[in-house]
């Protein structure tokens, strides 16, 4: 009796299910959720991503699915006041789905731990990174190469080469965040962080990226911007040339600028 | 002057037959207000003199430092608030030496609306005061977060920018988290907590009243910072931009310091109370999951709410006592407060979480009709939640640039905590399974919540995988992951409590039909809300902007529009919630047929939840389970013991006359009655007719009067020898006691007869005594539910027809009257004509109102100058009549009268001519 009465439930629950998961699947394909992967970083983000949503999707499905049936098909009458079948529990049930949320689990934990050290790789091949030091204040970002002795508002990378950001805050927290490359990272006053890394795909030379501060900083938070543009490595090289002559000509005209100063406040 | 400690292991009496005098403090309380309105005037000038004087001995300059005096100031004006409102008066007493009286209840249990505006012990007065002020925060932080969709609704700047959104944004996350979501769990748990593990009250009630006074002050506090500006980083109130911040971020600092002792303490009473008073057979494994989730999360904010208070203390310290805490210039370092801040805020979205989970387990399986699925593995995966809890906290700080190391390990923990989160949401689901689901409006909550924290969840673990978090992190996603736990998680359950303990708390039921509207409106809003904020997280728009890239506008648009229907459903809570409070049906003692504790006893219970200790003797959720109980409530001894059920409710002879509707006999009964055990039957002895009609008539009064109150009463008119009678009556309403209520000694013809001795040989029963003035006997009743009638009668007065209609209405439904009478008299006013009409006038109108109390109507009257109009213009905003009876000999035009009735229903009865003589 007890197994005719459970079969009957799987088809329905199956159906309800599949419709459930249908719909959030045609909502993740038809919608453009992660437009412009431009950096080789991002395309490792994007798949760990997908792979959480799928996952995601089919917890969701599943667990929906049993609860809105339960509602539908376990619903009492009206004045039935009878108590439902004393169940307390169930043992091998509960290993199960403890097991099952575990492995999936240890996968993504895995996973992500191999996209973040990937990520964060210091590539060894070629010229090496290109190191830019960023500094944030409230409410501007400039970006120094110290290859290049030059200062700009713009940050200029090249693509295929990774590009090592070292993030400085003058005054208060910000964060440097370019969409495309998927990456972010905190500037913190009085200390460095070297952990925004990526490499721009070579397809994608040629466009120029807002740079957003993405943490709290003030009252012009909103409107902290800048730019990223990507470059191939010959207009790099060609920029670079020319920004090093004007910064070499203007450094000889001008008395040197006086030492960064540090802002102290007082109580 | 000898104070004495109950021995321990001293049995303490208890019950109306035992030693405690339930007497309600005497004084008003506008004595208590304008005592605190004096001391925080005291406190904010000690704030200001205090460091005036310390920085002048020590030389500092400038003497005036902005941010020092706002410090000292708001921290004394809330401490004089409280010792003026009178948290301390009781350890006060104590330590000058002064009497207290340990069993002093004075301080406990309402009777009105009053005694919930003050210091008050009852755990189920303060859960009450809990869930008003969360409510009234609730209110005042979803306004500010409609401003903020509002800004929000258009690219570019709508009705501010900047700092002003800054502000906007961060009062409405500070007082969301600690005005409301944190308190509403302490409110709910206050009320409900210790009757379902069979207590009498909490722990420390005086501490428990303390913690809840510390509240609004707190609260004011943050609202203040909001109004005064400078509360502009947001809740986490990050340094350094919490540093530089103005007045404002001082406000917040010290506000989170008393929101923060007001939670300490009340986790500390709960600890205590869990740990050492549960009823005899509740053993940790037949606790209700509710009070497993309290244990927790109290046990959570012992141990994490201190470290909120240290990073608040050191940013404030910072700010005005030149320390370098986080002060990177000099030798400070920045992300340490994050550490420290999260170390706390981690937990603490457990501590927001955890409670909500209990209330979750109770509804589910109270309305599927079965036992918790895996009830153990519910149990134990609190814990593990809750130890899992601190050993995650840096997630939140993937991109701070702490240091790198530490990121792999907190993702692990942290994406770990979904596997007991899981465990109880597959358990919940189990519960469905083959259940006996009733879709009331609790349950609806807790399906809602299923979903939305399905999805809040999975949004989570997803936030847990590093480099997803390093691309969503300050993005709209989080606002979305942030709303659906906590609104969709914490709100839902809640809301969820709040309608599941309704009738409980109120002794009403709501409005079952408003509740499933406020349901889907909110549900509907919310996912319309805060679902496309996914989307937008995902193309990258920042979080905690004014401002943003045109291309996200229409969706913008849509999701400030769906935010209204939040609005809507919460106009709909409040509306039933208010409405059904007053006067929505009476709550039975078990509306749902729940197995716990607190379903055993009345709703709302009496004052000290049990009468006798109950017996708690399985598990909590035996549903299907034949035969199966929880607990066994009894009855107290004085009424015979064994099992108290909603239906036990033995009988009290009342024997009264005249003072059937005396103030102290209602008094008493309503006393009495409170306890839920009691019906009351009015015995009146009768000789004529017109006696006996008036006795109907008070006996209606009376019983309307303990109907408002919840206790059931009628009434019996008895002719004959009244000894004899009343041993009949006694008999026939197997009383089990007698209460007769006479005139005082010497105006009283019974006390004359010895009828008090007399009742009690004849009957048997212990016969107890009340004595009730001629002049509180004939008062008119200013009870409440009484529906107050004014009869407006201008020539009528002074002719049987007026008295007969006044009758007639008396008769119809209880109700109470007033009688003016205008005068239209000569001028002057003050002339001997005139004093010599209203002299008569007045005569005219004592005679009625003599005639009408002698046939049983509660009335007064007055005599007023001037015509009906005038005179009713004069007089309704002083009585606030909810009925005005006009009775005249002619007809009147009511337009002019409708103009002052202030919403009163007018009635006018022509008289036939000659009525008056």
């Amino acid at each position: 009796m007890a197994t005719t009465s459970r079969k009957e439930h799987v088809l329905p629950i199956a159906i309800i299910t599949l419709v459930i998961a249908a719909v959030s699947v045609v909502v993740a394909l038809t919608i453009d959720w992660l437009p412009d992967p431009a950096s080789k970083e991002a395309d490792r983000v994007d798949l760990l991503v997908w792979w959480t949503v799928w996952a995601s999707i089919g917890i969701f499905a599943i667990v929906m699915a049993f609860m809105f049936y339960s509602v539908w098909k376990f619903r009492a009458k009206d004045g039935d006041e009878s108590d439902g079948p004393p169940i307390h529990g169930h043992t091998m049930l509960e290993i199960v789905w403890t097991a099952i949320p575990t492995v999936l689990i240890g996968i993504t934990a895995a996973w992500a731990a191999i996209v973040l050290i990937k990520n964060e790789d210091i590539a060894q091949a070629g010229p090496g990174p290109l190191r830019v030091e960023v500094l944030a204040q409230q409410f501007a970002w400039e970006f120094t190469y110290p290859d290049l002795g030059v200062t700009t508002g713009d940050l200029r990378v090249p693509a295929g080469r990774q590009v090592v950001l070292n993030l400085h805050a003058k005054d208060v927290i910000h964060s440097f965040f370019v969409y495309e490359t998927r990456i972010k990272g905190d500037a913190v006053p009085g200390q460095v962080n070297d952990r925004v890394r990526f490499t721009m795909k070579p397809e994608y030379a040629g466009k120029i990226y807002p740079i957003v501060c993405t943490e709290l900083c003030g009252a012009g938070h909103g409107v902290m911007r800048a730019q990223m543009i990507t470059l191939t490595a010959g207009d790099y090289d060609t920029w670079a040339q020319q920004a090093k002559a004007t910064a070499a000509e203007a450094a000889a005209k001008a008395p040197p600028p006086p030492p960064p100063t540090t802002t102290t406040t007082t109580p | 002057m000898a104070t004495h400690a109950p021995m321990p292991g001293q049995q303490i009496p208890h019950g109306s037959g035992g030693g405690h005098t339930h007497h309600t403090d005497y004084r008003s309380i506008r004595h208590w207000w304008i005592r605190a309105a004096w001391c925080s005037a005291g406190g904010v000038l000690f704030g200001l003199l205090l460091p005036f004087f310390l920085r002048w001995v020590f030389g500092l300059d400038p003497l005036w430092n902005e941010q020092v005096y706002v410090t000292t100031t708001s921290i004394f004006s809330v401490i004089g608030f409280l010792i003026g409102i009178g948290c301390f008066d009781w350890w006060g007493r104590w330590m000058v030496g002064k009497h207290v009286d340990y069993e002093d209840h004075s301080f406990h249990g309402a009777s009105s609306w009053r005694d919930y505006l003050r210091v008050n012990t009852d755990h189920k007065v303060i859960g009450v005061q809990y869930l008003v002020i969360v409510f009234s925060f609730m209110v005042i932080s979803g306004l500010l977060a409609e401003l903020v969709r509002t800004e929000l609704a258009r690219p570019g700047s709508q009705i501010t920018s900047g700092e002003g959104y800054n502000t906007l944004f961060s009062g409405h996350a500070a007082l969301m988290i600690f005005l409301v979501i944190i308190p509403s769990f302490a409110g709910l748990a206050n009320y409900i907590l210790p009757i379902m593990i069979g207590a009498k009250d909490m722990a420390f009630p005086k501490l428990n009243a303390l913690s809840v006074w510390m509240l609004p002050p707190a609260g004011l506090m943050i609202l203040m910072g909001i109004i005064l500006g400078g509360y502009s980083s947001g809740w986490t109130a990050y340094t350094p931009l919490a540093t530089q911040a103005g007045t404002g971020t001082t406000l917040f600092e010290v506000g989170v310091q008393f929101a923060g002792a007001s939670s300490i303490m009340t986790a500390v009473n709960f600890l205590v109370t869990i740990i050492t008073m549960r009823a005899p057979g509740m053993t940790v494994w037949r606790m209700p999951l509710l009070v497993w989730a309290n244990a927790t999360t109290s046990a959570l904010v012992v141990f994490g709410t201190p470290f909120i208070a240290g990073s608040q203390f050191m940013t404030l310290f910072d700010r005005v006592m030149g320390t370098h805490f986080f002060d990177w210039t000099a030798g400070g370092d920045v992300v340490s407060y994050q550490h420290i801040f999260w170390f706390y805020s981690h937990p603490a979205v457990y501590i927001m979480m955890l409670p909500g989970f209990g209330i979750i387990s109770e509804v589910l399986a109270t309305f599927s009709r079965k036992p918790i699925f895996g009830y153990r593995a519910v149990a134990f995966s609190t814990v593990a939640i809750a130890v899992l809890g601190f050993g995650v906290w840096a997630h939140h700080m993937f991109v701070s640039g702490m240091s790198p190391w530490l990121r792999i390990p907190m993702m692990v923990t942290t994406v770990i905590i979904a596997i007991p989160t899981g465990v109880k949401v597959f358990s919940w689901v189990a519960t469905l399974w083959r259940g006996k689901i009733h879709l009331n409006t609790p349950m609806l909550w807790a399906l809602g919540f299923l979903f939305t924290f399905v999805i809040g969840g999975l949004s989570g673990v997803f936030l847990g995988t590093l480099p997803a978090d390093i691309f969503v992190s300050d993005t709209y996603y989080i606002v979305a992951h942030i709303h659906y736990v906590l609104f969709g998680g914490s709100v839902f359950t809640v809301f969820a409590g709040v309608y599941y303990w309704f009738p409980k708390m109120t002794g009403r039921m709501y409005n079952e039909k408003l509740g499933k509207w406020h349901f889907w409106l909110t549900f509907v809003g919310f996912n319309a809300t805060f679902l496309p904020m996914h989307w937008l997280g995902l193309q990258g728009m920042p979080r905690r902007v004014a401002d943003y890239d045109p291309r996200f506008a229409n969706l913008n648009l849509i999701i400030s529009l769906a935010s209204i229907l939040m609005v809507a459903g919460t106009a709909v809570f409040f509306y039933n919630a208010i409405t059904s409070w007053r006067s929505g049906p009476k709550a039975p003692w078990n509306p749902w047929r729940g197995r716990t504790l607190e379903w055993l006893v009345s709703s709302p219970p009496s004052i000290f939840n049990f009468d006798a200790t109950p017996q708690v003797v399985g598990g909590p959720y035996q549903y299907g389970v034949a035969g199966a109980r929880h607990a066994i409530v009894f009855a107290p001894e004085e009424i015979g013991g064994g099992e108290l059920t909603e239906t036990t409710h033995p009988t009290i002879l009342v024997v009264a006359k005249d003072t059937v509707t005396g103030k102290s006999l209602l008094d008493a009964t309503r006393e009495l009655g409170t306890h839920g055990l009691w019906r009351f039957t009015f015995v009146s002895p009768a000789d004529t007719d017109a006696e006996k009609q008036a006795l109907v008539r008070r006996h209606a009064l009376a019983a309307a009067v303990l109907d408002k109150a919840g206790i059931q009463a009628s009434g019996k008119v008895v002719t004959g020898d009244i000894v004899q009678a009343i041993a009949r009556a006694a008999q026939d309403e197997h009383a089990h006691e007698i209460m007769v209520a006479t005139y005082p000694l010497g105006e009283s013809q019974w006390l004359r007869q010895d009828l008090v001795d007399r009742i009690r040989k004849a009957t048997g029963l212990p016969v107890s005594h009340v004595t009730v003035s001629h002049k509180e006997a004939r008062a008119t009743l200013d009870a409440p539910g009484l529906a107050h009638v004014m009869v407006l009668a201008h020539d009528a007065v002074g002719g049987g027809a007026l008295l007969d209609e006044i009758r007639r209405r008396a008769d119809r439904s209880p109700a109470r009257f007033t009688l003016v009478h205008p005068a239209d008299l000569p001028s002057p006013a003050w002339g001997d004509e005139s004093n010599a009409l209203r002299g008569d006038a007045v005569e005219r109108v004592h005679q009625a109102i003599e005639e009408l109390q002698q046939s049983g109507v509660a009335i007064q009257g007055e005599v007023v100058d001037g015509g009906i109009v005038a005179a009713a213009r004069e007089t309704v905003g002083a009585y606030r009549p909810d009925e005005i009876l006009v009775v005249t000999t002619a007809g009147q035009d009511l337009n002019a009268l409708r103009d002052v009735a202030r919403g009163a229903i007018i009635d006018e009865v022509v008289l036939g001519a000659g009525a008056t003589s």
